[in-house]
């Protein structure tokens, strides 16, 4: 995800909209599945990520940091997110090739792809793909698994409400909500502007 | 001279900090009659004392920021070697921050004050690496005092910069560093990940960047970027001090990306607030986990903090059981912006309008 990381860095703070896209073209030609359709969704608005509230971020570090340290961070950086980025303590061992929330994801699979679930009901979240609560579904494996102490705080916010989770998850991953098929068609749009070939497109084939 | 308290031995003036029964002041922002200097940077290293003690590269970096008559005399001073001042023997040691960057040991009876100047502990091919003198008083910067500040891997920094040239290679890369050691830091960065092209310089770096070369530091081909054609510069990189990267200078080049390098890259309201498009978190400064790893190692039981966040690295050392105080020192640039005043004087050989 450090790869990610720096590609909304570079988006940000790059003013030229040709430049952008390139950019954008860079990164998805060379990170490889399933990084970049995380980053694809989280680009086009289809992940959400509804527990990470100020306030759970704010205990979080809380439990971490010294406050009188975090208030003079806070008061000098100015953004809360960015504050608690910063002063995350770091891991005991590194783990930055690794992919999202620092392990390793699932390979890619049809069950698991676009429009595996064509039974997906309408009052499903529209919100779209949450990690913690996909994770929990048994489709893929745990994160959650071990490594205690060394986690991101995208796998300590997961980990906070794992438990919570179980008991009201929806069956079925909201894969063909309005909002991925809004995705997919984004991706499309994009790919072709930006001159993919059919076969280095993520998603190739699938819409 | 028994029971002699630290501030007995060194003490905050408006000139800098004095130390009395050695008769001198170290890094003094006026003019003074001893001075003892740490490193070359310009808030640090001012013209006009009657005599300086430095190391050899702090004296030539004055000369040439100041000429031949910038002090009445100097003398030069190893990095180790123990000189006796009146009552007090100081010592110069390596303080990784630049070329020829000395902490500054004051022993006095057997109580040992160190002033470090600017530090930093992480490697850097163009300078001694900091070395850890054990003392009873520390006195530390604080210019990244605050635990948001982690410089990371200044590699990897240099990597991200050479991805973007090989991403964008019709535009230039412009890279604002300060003109004396990061630049030359940089330049050294990007030769160890394999860049060979030539690097170019704006006029105000050159003087420095050469003498960097001429002490035997590796800097690969490097030119003047003066003369140059425009469409000459595409897929170049060219360091300029930080000042510069603002300017209509940069008309001279293709689509310049503007990139920075400094700690406080860290931070994004401050890399939109230069408005930089690639913020490089390079910095010759020791980070926060620098500051409190290096504090906790020396042995000090009383730490004085100068330069910078003092009010979080003193709550950090009183949390520590250590006796911790600001230093009211005044005067002293904050990385990179105590740079602005100089470089205007020195960027004028590389303006367009020079004369031959």
């Amino acid at each position: 995800m450090n790869r990610f990381a720096e590609l909304l860095d570079r988006l940000a703070y790059e003013p030229g909209r040709n430049n952008k896209i390139r950019l954008l073209v860079g990164y998805f030609r060379e990170t490889a599945d399933p990084d970049r359709g995380y980053a694809l969704a989280a680009l086009t608005g289809a992940l959400s990520f509804k527990h990470a509230k100020p306030g759970l971020i704010r205990d979080l570090i809380a439990e971490r940091t010294d406050p009188v340290l975090f208030g003079y961070s806070y008061d000098y950086v100015g953004d809360l997110s960015e504050t608690v980025a910063l002063m995350w303590p770091k891991s005991s061992s590194a783990h930055h090739s690794e992919s999202f929330l620092g392990h390793p994801s699932p390979h890619p699979s049809p069950a698991r792809g676009e429009g595996a679930q064509s039974l997906c009901s309408p009052h499903n979240d529209v919100e779209g793909i949450d990690v913690s609560e996909r994770r929990t579904t048994g489709q893929a494996p745990s994160p959650l698994r071990g490594r205690v102490g060394e986690r991101g705080i995208a796998g300590e916010i997961a980990v906070r409400f794992y438990s919570r989770t179980t008991t009201r998850l929806p069956q079925h991953w909201p894969t063909s909500s309005p909002h991925c098929a809004r995705s997919a068609r984004l991706s499309c749009r994009r790919s072709l502007r930006a001159g993919w070939t059919s076969s280095t497109r993520p998603g190739a084939g699938r819409c | 001279m028994v029971g002699m308290r630290p501030q007995d031995i060194l003490i905050p003036v408006p000139a800098g900090l004095c130390c009395k029964p050695g008769g001198f002041h170290i890094d003094p922002v006026r003019p003074v009659e001893r001075a003892l200097i740490t490193h070359g940077h310009s808030d640090h290293a001012r013209a006009g004392h009657g005599a300086v003690l430095a190391t050899q590269e702090t004296l030539d970096m004055m000369r040439l920021r100041y000429g031949e008559n910038f002090a009445g005399s100097v003398q030069a001073v190893a990095y180790g070697e123990e000189i006796r001042l009146g009552d007090v023997t100081v010592s110069f040691h390596p303080a990784g921050h630049v070329l020829g960057s000395a902490q500054i040991s004051v022993t006095c009876k057997d109580r040992r004050i160190v002033a470090s100047g600017d530090y930093k502990d992480a490697r850097d091919p163009t300078c001694a690496p900091f070395e850890l003198v054990p003392c009873d008083v520390f006195i530390t910067e604080a210019t990244f005092g605050l635990p948001v500040f982690r410089h990371g891997d200044a590699a990897g920094e240099a990597n991200k910069l050479l991805a973007s040239v090989k991403l964008f290679p019709e535009r230039a890369h412009l890279v604002g560093a300060y003109s004396l050691g990061k630049a030359q830091r940089v330049i050294a960065l990007l030769r160890e990940a394999g860049y060979d092209a030539p690097i170019y310089l704006h006029g105000a770096m050159e003087k420095i960047t050469y003498y960097y070369q001429e002490r035997g530091i590796a800097l690969g081909e490097l030119r003047p970027v003066r003369g140059m054609k425009k469409a000459e510069l595409a897929g170049t990189i060219t360091l300029a001090p930080p000042s510069a990267t603002s300017d209509v200078w940069t008309r001279r080049f293709p689509d310049p990306v503007t990139a920075f390098a400094s700690g406080w890259m860290r931070v994004r309201a401050r890399a939109r607030q230069g408005g930089i498009e690639l913020p490089l978190v390079i910095s010759d400064h020791a980070d926060w986990d620098g500051l409190t790893a290096t504090i906790a190692a020396t042995g000090a039981g009383e730490i004085w903090v100068t330069h910078g966040q003092e009010d979080a690295l003193v709550h950090w050392c009183k949390s520590k059981g250590l006796a911790a105080r600001p230093l009211d020192l005044v005067g002293y640039g904050d990385e990179d912006e105590g740079e602005t005043a100089a470089t205007t004087g020195e960027a004028q050989p590389a303006g367009e309008t020079k004369k031959p």
